[in-house]
């Protein structure tokens, strides 16, 4: 089983509940966030669009920061999670710089890096991670990744880095798109 | 003029330094036959400085510098930070090893000699290694074949110019037939690596601007700054004029002057290298979310 957080766009409405709750749970200082909320906006049919992506480590596939440590602070799990070593961690960041998603944050005050743990405490004692449990829309979920399929479960979406560079374990549902008709109304009122 | 990642413009400047002027050093030692003892050991002394005082600024980076032997627990890995690391180190620990035996022994053997040509190749490929780490697919400023090109010109353009510098700052041999051969190969040197990466830049500043959204953005802030107009006049265009003029006057076998113009040619493109990588690290956009 590897696990994966996976993303319903449709459903998010940006309230940031999962940044707070994940703030929350790991004791993270302030200006630094494990978890995310980026709001995207862009065209569709010519009308503007805006969604938002609530965003963490990825667990990526081939995780370039695991690669590129080189203390070997990171590691990976049969699970899937990439968890991050703090006391192992020098400070160098290389992790910060190849990050494509920006997951691994730099604490000044500390000297090191850190990251989401993909709250492996709390699955541990049969638990959802902090950010899944306080989404009170069920726009974050945690899932088989090899139970997902498209088109429910698709890996690329427009203002997220493209998965070919660490194929990332987060798989989104699309936002839906919404065809316009000309209602009776309109028409009876355009004369 | 705010510099970004002081700590690793100067370790990257002066490692890359210390690896070129080694390699111009075996050239000035085949040229010499071995025979001018006394430059080789100030230029050796040189190299070695060079090359820790880089590695002491790469320190001033980390939020544990105290920590720092850590960073060859990655080799298991084949994480290029650890490789580089692992070769600079071992380049330093030759190199001194070198100057040692320049100090202890009256002529260069021919085992030395062998033994110095193997640590200038570990200097190079130890500045390969340096511009390997920035080859990060999230970074499309870096992910170039700019990166290594820029690197690895900055040791073949600032070793020779420094020694030809301080060949007339010692100002014993300035008519040696000798001296003069490697000043005009410093000078063609010069101003070939500057020509290169001259071309590459721009070439590189073209490549960005359709690196989508992140290099578009990188290099809106290039062509706006006054850094580039300056790394091209100051750092290119000047040494190379430089450069010619100290090609032809040798050529001519004139040395009236030369004192001043070698140490010209070394500050401009001393300065320009430092420009051009205080720009590497402050135009590089990283991949984001939420970038379109």
């Amino acid at each position: 089983m590897r696990l994966s957080f996976v993303i319903d766009v449709d459903r998010c409405l940006g309230c940031q509940s999962c940044q707070v709750a994940c703030k929350q749970e790991n004791s993270i200082k302030v200006g630094i966030n494990w978890r995310r909320v980026a709001t995207i906006l862009n065209q569709l049919n010519g009308h503007p669009r805006q969604y938002f992506l609530s965003i963490a480590c990825n667990h990526c596939e081939n995780p370039v920061c695991v690669q590129k440590c080189p203390t070997a602070a990171y590691e990976k799990t049969p699970e899937g999670i990439v968890l991050h070593n703090r006391d192992r961690c020098i400070g160098c960041r290389i992790c910060t710089m190849a990050c494509p998603y920006g997951s691994p944050q730099y604490n000044e005050d500390e000297g090191r890096v850190e990251k989401c743990d993909l709250c492996i405490d709390r699955l541990g004692v049969g638990l959802k991670p902090a950010c899944v449990q306080t989404c009170p829309v069920g726009a974050l979920t945690l899932q088989d990744i090899e139970a997902l399929s498209p088109p429910d479960a698709v890996m690329d979406i427009e203002g997220f880095p493209h998965s070919s560079i660490t194929s990332p374990s987060v798989r989104f549902k699309r936002p839906r798109v919404v065809e316009t008709h000309t209602s009776n109304w309109d028409t009876a009122s355009n004369g | 003029m705010k510099i970004t990642e002081t700590p690793l413009v100067l370790f990257t400047l002066l490692t890359g330094m210390a690896a070129g002027l080694f390699a111009a050093l075996l050239i000035y030692q085949v040229i010499t036959l071995n025979s001018d003892i006394d430059t080789y050991k100030g230029l050796a002394v040189v190299v070695v400085l060079s090359t820790a005082a880089g590695l002491l600024a790469s320190l001033l980076h980390l939020g544990r510098p105290f920590r720092a032997y850590r960073g060859l627990y990655g080799l298991k890995n084949r994480s290029p930070l650890s490789r580089e690391a692992l070769i600079l180190l071992l380049f330093l620990a030759f190199a001194s090893i070198y100057t040692t035996v320049l100090f202890t022994s009256k002529q260069v053997t021919r085992q030395s000699f062998c033994f110095a040509v193997f640590t200038g190749l570990i200097g190079i490929f130890g500045v390969f290694l340096t511009s390997r780490v920035y080859m990060l697919r999230a970074r499309p400023a870096w992910f170039s074949s700019h990166t290594p090109i820029s690197f690895l010109i900055s040791s073949v353009v600032l070793g020779p110019s420094f020694i030809s510098a301080y060949l007339f700052y010692s100002a014993k041999q300035s008519d040696d037939p000798h001296v003069l051969t490697f000043v005009l190969l410093a000078s063609v040197a010069v101003v070939g690596g500057l020509l290169i990466e001259g071309v590459t830049l721009y070439d590189h500043v073209e490549f960005l601007k359709l690196a989508g959204e992140e290099g578009r953005l990188t290099a809106q802030e290039m062509t706006e700054s006054k850094l580039l107009l300056h790394r091209t006049i100051v750092g290119i265009v000047i040494p190379s004029i430089l450069g010619i003029i100290m090609f032809v006057l040798v050529a001519m076998r004139i040395t009236t002057g030369m004192f001043i113009l070698t140490q010209l040619v070394f500050v401009t493109v001393l300065y320009g290298e430092f420009i051009g990588r205080v720009m590497f690290y402050a135009f590089s956009r990283q991949m984001d979310v939420g970038m379109l």
